[in-house]
């Protein structure tokens, strides 16, 4: 496999074959005991972002994911997109902007 | 026309015994269903293996003479009769007792070709060699290939089984307009709720409500495959995690 091929993974940050549809290591973690959805839920419940709600990576910050499995985004501007992340981290509720992270000088 | 979106009856069986305990158990007391379970098994994993041997310097008909002998090998269930605990893994198990036939056929590869018309499973070789030529044999090492190899398996064959569930009750244009969901985040162009929602003539509040459905199905699904790949249900976030360490350490090299 070429590496050009490869692509990396937004959440997980693992590089997968540009070939698939999905990041395998993510579809692998969302089988855990922790990620296995336990009961049925009406589209209601799917729609509010809760601290039950799935979390994903960014590096190694967590991203609150809504119902359609993306990181909840707070606001965009000049330095990129505000992402939501558990407030279970922080006891305020906390946002943290990847895309500005990505950009700034090392 | 598919006027019913809900998603397929879920499978009455639960897992209380896992398919590989099965098999091991049979070894033991000659009871009923080792066999069928061991060729269940065998037959959703052989690629793996036969990549290995590939991935070992053996050309592609003598890797398939010797994948097709281990099986017939582990049929008899001289490997089994070895297995003296209720433990490990059917993916560790299968590895290094396949490394051991390498070892010991490897000189009787042509004897059994000969000898046989005997085939356990049917071996696609032009399939298997086509998927062969594609991997990234120069980077990674043969345990590691396998191990990654052995992952990727496991995801398609729990996609395959939702498809199927799916297809089996007349849903599989549903099926194929939710499956991007499974994975959004990493979807080139995933649809909006709304253009699932008119394209399956439902409302967004439904269409949000099958694709959790659909999730929660794939990921109880792959669960219920890693299951059946170990001694205990207890096991299977062990196996999740090494099988992610597996992928994590093949960089990205193996397509689907």
């Amino acid at each position: 496999m070429k590496t050009e091929l490869r692509r990396t993974c937004p959440s997980c940050g693992h590089e997968f074959s540009g070939a698939m549809e999905f990041c395998p290591v993510c579809m692998l973690r969302k089988a855990l005991a922790d990620g296995v959805d336990s009961g049925d839920s009406s589209s209601e419940d799917l729609l509010r972002p809760t601290s039950q709600d799935p979390v994903q990576r960014f590096e190694h910050y967590e991203l609150v994911t809504g119902e359609d499995g993306k990181p909840i985004e707070l606001g965009r501007g000049a330095m990129g997109v505000t992402y939501s992340i558990p407030s279970s981290i922080h006891a305020m509720p906390s946002a943290v902007a990847p895309e500005a992270l990505r950009t700034q000088p090392r | 026309v598919e006027r019913d979106h809900g998603p397929p009856a879920e499978g009455a069986a639960s897992f209380h015994t896992t398919r590989w305990t099965i098999v091991m158990r049979a070894a033991q007391s000659q009871a009923q269903g080792g066999q069928s379970a061991l060729a269940q098994l065998c037959r959703n994993y052989w690629y793996p293996l036969y990549m290995f041997a590939r991935r070992r310097g053996y050309s592609p008909d003598d890797a398939q003479d010797l994948t097709q002998g281990f099986f017939l090998h582990l049929l008899e269930q001289r490997a089994l009769a070895g297995v003296d605990r209720l433990k490990g893994k059917f993916r560790s198990f299968l590895l290094a007792s396949f490394q051991n036939h390498l070892s010991d056929e490897a000189d009787r590869i042509r004897r059994l070709k000969r000898g046989g018309d005997k085939e356990f499973i049917q071996l696609d070789a032009e399939e298997a060699e086509e998927r062969y030529r594609l991997e990234p044999v120069e980077c990674l090492t043969a345990e590691k290939m396998f191990d990654a190899r052995w992952a990727m398996t496991l995801l398609a064959e729990a996609l395959n089984r939702l498809r199927q569930e799916y297809a089996t009750e007349g849903k599989t244009s549903t099926f194929e307009s939710l499956k991007v969901f499974l994975d959004p985040i990493n979807s080139r162009a995933p649809p909006s709720y709304e253009e699932i929602a008119n394209r399956l003539q439902i409302s967004t509040g439904a269409a949000k409500t099958l694709i959790h459905r659909l999730r929660k199905r794939y990921t109880a699904l792959l669960r219920e495959e890693v299951g059946r790949t170990v001694s205990d249900p207890a096991e299977i976030d062990e196996e999740i995690h090494a099988l992610c360490e597996a992928l994590i350490a093949s960089e990205g090299r193996l397509g689907p």
